[in-house]
């Protein structure tokens, strides 16, 4: 009888770990990891760092440190901006930016640094505007949209500073343009997709 | 002792749907791998996706690197057309000629202008890219899924380049002609439904 019971809770503890997989890792974490996090755990604003930090890292590095600093302001009013534009649905033209973005790491044409600029300004304003968690309010929202602000900076430095240290020999800068060609891909079967259900609706 | 056992087995039952539930995947995680494994369970496109990478490391520089940049923007326009639900004619035929004519193209060496093999990788890409976005408005999260399925297909160019760099050597470039053919007779194969 006992041996039983044994063999069944071993069965049961063996088999249960698998229901682990739905674990949300998130949870238990504090407001500013919460917001460090959520670019990461958004696949459309991560794929859109990735789309303009190529950009960028392909670029002249003196002249990006102007843009980065664009891209924190724009961020910054981004989420401030969120307050007044709730229910805003900003996924077509995150999704249409990285589409965009991505075609020109692809392809990357000469453009000026005014060009540069004006997507990283758009990029933070969207990101910063699709940031808010709706899940949390007052200090916390706060504390949580300043690790969303600082999580926007570092996911954008890394593929920037990716891109910028392999721009050495030709396959290099193949391999980014390739990356590009990926994100522009990606994007551009989700817009669709978004377009298309909006149409049906 | 035969309830217990009769329980245990019960409760082993109850406790393994949830391993068949992880087989479709769910959020972020189940898009990226169903959008990943998609291509690969594919035989069909993974044999066109070596061909174009084979393909391309024959021709050399530029088209190592523009036809495996080419594919994958194209293929996602052909994926958009399969999402707005505009249809495309043969699309299992397109297919299985990519196979056909690239891995023709490979064996018998033809070497056009980079314009005209953009062209005719681009216009199979179409087809590839129309089977994969029938599959996205189903998908866990799409966004993941494509993402998944395009790094895929990319992997799978990228294999055929390394095996189509054999060709800087006079056996690997006979080996690379024959992975042609091969890929070429697996075309026929699908399409005249014997593979």
């Amino acid at each position: 009888m006992i041996n039983g019971l044994r063999t069944t809770v071993t069965w049961i503890l063996l088999v249960t770990p698998n229901l682990a997989f739905a674990h949300s890792s998130v949870h238990g974490l504090n407001s500013f990891i919460n917001g460090l996090l959520h670019p990461l755990f958004v696949p459309s604003h991560l794929l859109l760092l990735i789309a303009l930090g190529l950009y960028l890292g392909q670029q002249e590095s003196n002249n990006n440190l102007n843009t980065l600093k664009i891209f924190l302001t724009s961020s910054v009013v981004g989420v401030a901006a969120s307050a007044y534009a709730t229910g805003c649905e900003v996924d077509i033209i995150l999704l249409g930016e990285t589409l965009i973005i991505g075609l020109l790491v692809a392809t990357k044409p000469s453009l000026t640094q005014h060009w540069h600029l004006f997507f990283g300004a758009s990029a933070g304003f969207i990101l910063g505007l699709d940031s808010v968690h709706d899940t949390v309010a007052g200090v916390d929202k706060l504390i949580s949209l300043l690790g969303s602000l600082v999580g926007l900076s570092m996911l954008l430095l890394q593929p920037m500073a990716f891109a910028d240290y392999f721009k050495k020999h030709s396959w290099q800068k193949v391999g980014i343009r390739v990356l590009g060609s990926w994100v522009a891909a990606s994007a551009l079967l989700v817009f669709a997709l978004t377009v298309s259900t909006r149409a049906s609706i | 002792m035969g309830q217990i056992h009769r329980f245990s087995l019960a409760i082993l039952l109850v406790m393994f749907t949830g391993i068949v539930s992880a087989h479709t995947g769910s959020g972020i995680s189940g898009g990226l791998l169903s959008g990943f494994t998609h291509p690969i369970n594919g035989w069909d496109h993974v044999v066109a996706m070596v061909a174009v990478g084979l393909w391309g490391a024959f021709l050399g520089t530029p088209a190592i690197w523009v036809l495996p940049v080419v594919f994958p923007l194209v293929m996602a326009f052909g994926g958009a057309l399969g999402v707005m639900g505009i249809p495309i004619p043969a699309v299992e035929t397109g297919i299985a000629a990519s196979a056909i004519v690239l891995g023709m193209m490979v064996a018998f060496a033809v070497r056009p202008p980079i314009l005209i093999a953009a062209v005719i990788v681009a216009a199979f890409a179409i087809f590839h890219g129309h089977a994969h976005g029938a599959e996205l408005p189903n998908a866990a999260d799409p966004l993941a899924y494509s993402v998944g399925f395009v790094v895929a297909t990319g992997l799978l160019h990228l294999s055929g380049i390394a095996f189509g760099l054999l060709v800087r050597w006079p056996v690997g470039k006979i080996a690379v002609q024959a992975g042609g053919g091969i890929i070429a007779l697996v075309g026929v194969g699908f399409l005249t439904g014997v593979v």
